[in-house]
């Protein structure tokens, strides 16, 4: 008996030595060994312990880049705005996305086709002031997002790609409030019209996701007299909020902190597991990257210098990019060689999107056209479909090709040597380093005797104004692709009447047309119709040389360990959806 | 008793003018020395200025090293570029941020190409990893959400591991593999260039004006030097800012904004210089001989500013490669793909942790000229001082 207790005592005590000893995070057991002592296990799974689920505060430590105002009308960072509430909400669940209903009492509803929709507002919603929100309160807001005085930022979301009846019409001033597409139906009710009918996808995630509502009373307070621009969000007294979270305090340039909403439905549902979410102001990524490892931080952005060491590493998390980026080629400019089809083309085959991909950016993939892969076209992605890939299949890198090209349009510009410019942004190491490469690959590719590229550095809001005014030859940027699920209405920005043109000389009649086919047309409801169109539209758009894809950006995010992301897959729309993500660890 | 006062009888005052406008003929002249002179002999060799200022610096030994320096990076800086087989726009995209490889050194394991990289230790199989592991320093065991991961901290030859091996970048290579040594000197020779030249014409800018100014005084000197009071007013970085943004970066705009308000300080000196001397005795004497003002300035006063002038303009030339890599360092740098010493700091220090060589060599040279060229200014300026003269 006595012998049985003093093995217990034994076995206690060494299972307490154990366990100090597992609180170190690193435990060194050899130094000063050569490879060939390597071992090829790696991974081992450790007991089965109890761990005690984590208790204490529980305050996220993001980053974000400076903020000018929480005017959800003005500010067009969707990702960022956590403290505004949405009608629909996309949220993570068993690593797939779902749209639920947030401020609606359940999903909209339509019962002509997707022309007339119904939205039923929750009962017992409050703003952070204490006020009643209700059906009232998004009247208002699409009131005021559509104002034709203020003029507000994000007043397409209203009409672009999804149409309220007269949405546009107003904004411009030409018809009445009476005549727009919204109707209060009771103070718990809307309904809103479309002008083309809208799939469920469409609707949920742009009038449902992208309708932040404002508070009226604050917003008035804050109107100038004559009603042309509002301080509405520009400091913590006006930023009232109606999302998951609530902005507790907010240090222009400094800080924002976030402290989450026990009024809001979804965290009563027990969708949000964060106390607090605080972002500090942080724009360059080596100074991320040095409080990321000083676990300062929990999450940061990888880049391709540090991917080769952790690209492996479980905390590491790949995103899917919707964008592909490249260089635009200005089809109408003043230098007479960009003026020609094969020159452009010649580019577009010539450009050296894998190099710079593999030994540049190291963590992007090379992209010959312009859709990324992670756009979607109905429920798989488009890249996927056999459309797709032909337009990839045509338009990958051919040097050969590319020659063959240029000299064509070298003997048609006269046989004298050509110089072309390329503005890439200033400060953007990777970029100028992209330039670089283009530079020396097309001279020796095309002669440098006969083909020269001079490189111009500028910030890259200049750039695009130069992009606007059609004052260039070649410029880096990229055409944002607004929705995952509806490349169409992306590619709007190519059509003749798009608000915001970068001048590239391409007008293509038949494009605008398959574009309204697509959207609003004939084939708006058919996938298959639509996926051929797309494809169709691309291959206009590639075949005239208005614009190079050379990558799509996939970055990595390094987690903190005791970061416990909603989902493992990246997901459309919402990538990890970090309003749900939880901490298991203090910091 | 009464005072009688007594009437002086004063001489006329002489007409000098009178006299000098008289020709007195040669013959009422008379020698007053004879034809023998009696002086003692110089036994010893006449001594310059520029020689006894030659003397005094070489006595001052920090300042002769400090040449030395400034003369061996200027060598490098023209020839450097030369004595590699790589060209300073040449890339080798697959042989990206290399550490330094220095043959001889390299057995010693100084510079051979390694780096320390924390690996998990399933890494260590993958194919690219296979021969250029070349020691473990360290083997742990992290913990991650209850797992337990092998992780080594090994030093890895990069040459190996890019399949490099054949090569030798001294100085390593950048991110998209140009040689790193080609590049230091060629953007020395740029920022050189850019110092010298920009200093030059402050040096020719500032005499001129500080001359002018010095000389005329009075209204002309007052308007003159409000002129530059409201130059040197305008904060140098915004003008530099707004200069490039107008005029794009490059060597020339570069060489403009260091010119705007350089010359301000020369010509402050050179006024000053000219105060002094203008009312000197010998000045007074050309004067009255008829010199014009043109003479009187560029030959008679301003040859005593010499030395404060290659004074000042030694001190400027730093100052010059110092405020172009300032404004590299900031992201006005010049045009891609020229390097210059700001440009290759400013892209070193984005990669700081992972590839310290890139910061580590520009920063040297900076460093070293930044230091010989002060050092040089004032054995210079010792060297030219008139009360250091048989010190």
């Amino acid at each position: 008996m006595k012998i049985k207790r003093i093995l217990a005592l034994a076995l206690a005590c060494m299972m307490m030595l154990t366990a100090c000893g597992s609180n170190e995070t690193e435990t060194e057991t050899e130094t000063n060994t050569t490879t060939e002592n390597t071992q090829t296990e790696t991974e081992t799974e450790t007991e089965e312990e109890e761990v005690e689920e984590y208790t204490g505060p529980k305050d996220y430590r993001g980053w974000t880049t400076s903020r000018a105002t929480f005017n959800p009308q003005m500010y067009t960072n969707s990702k960022t705005i956590m403290n505004a509430g949405t009608l629909v909400a996309a949220l993570a669940e068993n690593d797939e996305l779902v749209w639920y209903p947030h401020h609606a009492s359940e999903l909209p509803t339509t019962t002509d086709g997707g022309t007339t929709w119904t939205v039923k507002i929750r009962e017992g919603l409050v703003w952070s002031t204490g006020t009643a929100l209700d059906a009232t309160d998004y009247e208002y807001t699409f009131k005021m997002l559509l104002d034709p005085k203020l003029v507000n930022k994000n007043a397409a979301y209203a009409y672009d790609p999804v149409v309220i009846v007269n949405a546009k019409e107003y904004s411009q001033g030409n018809a009445n409030w009476e005549d727009v597409g919204v109707k209060l139906v009771n103070d718990h009710e809307l309904q809103i019209t479309l002008q083309y009918p809208a799939s469920e996808l469409d609707f949920y995630s742009m009038i449902g996701s992208l309708i932040w509502p404002v508070e009226e009373e604050t917003y008035e307070a804050c109107m100038n007299a004559d009603r042309t621009s509002t301080t509405y969000g520009t400091t913590l007294d006006t930023t009232p909020s109606s999302g998951m979270f609530v902005v507790s305090e907010w240090v222009t340039d400094g800080y924002e902190k976030f402290v989450r909403n026990e009024n809001d439905p979804l965290v009563k549902e027990g969708w949000v597991k964060l106390d607090s979410y605080t972002s500090r102001y942080i724009s360059q990524n080596a100074t991320r990257a040095e409080m990321f490892w000083a676990g300062e931080l929990d999450n940061h952005s990888l880049t391709g210098d540090d991917y080769l060491q952790y690209k492996n590493d479980p905390r590491a998390h790949s995103l899917l990019s919707a964008n592909v980026w490249g260089y635009f080629m200005n089809g109408a400019s003043k230098n007479t060689i960009m003026q020609q089809k094969d020159f452009r083309n010649a580019l577009h085959y010539g450009t050296p999107r894998e190099t710079i991909c593999e030994d540049v950016y190291k963590l992007y993939p090379a992209a010959p056209a312009l859709i990324s892969t992670g756009i979607y076209a109905g429920d798989g992605y488009y890249r996927d479909t056999e459309a797709g890939k032909a337009i990839a299949e045509k338009y990958a890198t051919d040097y050969d090709k590319a020659v063959e090209l240029f000299n064509k349009a070298y003997e048609a510009n006269g046989g004298q040597p050509v110089s072309v410019e390329y503005i890439y942004f200033e400060g953007q190491e990777d970029q100028k380093r992209q330039a670089e490469i283009l530079q020396e690959h097309f001279e020796n590719l095309f002669g440098s005797d006969r083909f020269t590229l001079t490189l111009r550095a500028c910030p890259p809001a200049s750039a695009y104004d130069l992009y606007r005014a059609g004052e260039y030859d070649l410029g880096l940027g990229v055409r944002l692709m607004g929705n995952v699920f509806n490349p169409w209405s992306g590619l709007n920005v190519w059509k003749q009447d798009y608000a915001d043109p970068y001048i590239t000389g391409f007008a293509s009649d038949e494009y605008d047309q398959l574009w309204f086919d697509c959207m609003y047309g004939d084939i708006a409801t058919d996938t298959a119709a639509k996926v051929e169109a797309l494809a169709k539209m691309e291959e206009l758009l590639l075949d005239y040389g208005c614009f190079v894809p050379v990558m799509q950006n996939n970055n990595c995010v390094m987690y903190h360990e005791r970061v416990e992301l909603a989902t493992e897959n990246y997901l459309p729309f919402i990538g990890f959806s970090t309003n749900q993500t939880d901490l298991i660890a203090a910091a | 008793m009464s005072k009688k006062l007594v009437k002086l009888e004063v001489p006329a005052p002489l007409d000098v003018e009178k006299i000098m406008q008289e020709k007195i003929p040669a013959d009422q002249f008379e020698k007053v020395a004879g034809e023998k002179i009696f002086d003692q002999k110089f036994e010893g060799e006449a001594i310059g200025f520029f020689k006894d200022a030659w003397l005094r610096f070489k006595r001052n030994k920090s300042s002769v090293v400090a040449l030395c320096i400034i003369v061996f990076i200027v060598f490098m800086a023209i020839f450097g570029p030369m004595m590699s087989k790589y060209h300073f726009r040449e890339q080798h995209t697959e042989f990206g941020t290399l550490p330094p490889r220095i043959p001889v050194l390299e057995d010693f394991g100084i510079f051979d190409g390694t780096q320390q990289m924390e690996l998990f230790k399933a890494d260590l199989e993958m194919e690219e990893f296979k021969d250029a592991v070349v020691s473990i320093e360290r083997e742990f065991i992290w913990k991650y959400k209850n797992k337990e991961i092998e992780k080594v901290i090994a030093n890895i030859n990069m040459y190996e591991y890019t399949g490099a091996e054949d090569h030798y970048f001294i100085f390593g290579t950048d991110n998209i593999g140009r040689d790193l040594f080609v590049r230091l000197w060629r953007g020395t020779r740029i920022s050189l260039l850019i110092g010298f030249v920009s200093v030059f014409i402050n040096v020719c800018i500032g005499v001129t004006y500080g001359s002018v100014a010095g000389y005329y005084g009075g209204k002309v000197d007052m308007i003159m030097m409000r002129i530059t009071e409201i130059l040197g007013g305008v904060p140098f970085l915004v003008m530099s800012i707004l200069f490039i943004m107008v005029l794009g970066a490059g060597i020339v705009s570069f060489i403009l904004v260091l010119i705007l308000t350089g010359w301000i300080g020369m010509a402050r000196m050179i006024r000053a210089q000219f105060y002094r001397y203008k009312d000197y005795e010998y000045v007074m004497a050309s004067r009255t001989m008829g010199a014009k003002d043109r003479v009187l300035i560029f030959r008679h006063i301003l040859p005593n500013a010499i030395g404060p002038i290659i004074t000042q303009a030694t001190f400027a030339v730093p100052s010059a490669i110092f405020s172009e890599s300032f404004l590299s360092y900031l992201g006005l740098g010049i045009q891609a793909p020229e390097p210059s010493i700001g440009v290759l700091l400013a892209e070193g220090q984005r990669v700081l942790t992972t590839s310290p060589h890139l910061t580590l060599f520009p920063a040297l040279i900076i460093s070293l000229l930044m230091l010989a060229f002060n050092m040089f200014g004032n054995g210079l300026r010792d060297a030219f001082d008139p009360r250091m003269r048989g010190l």
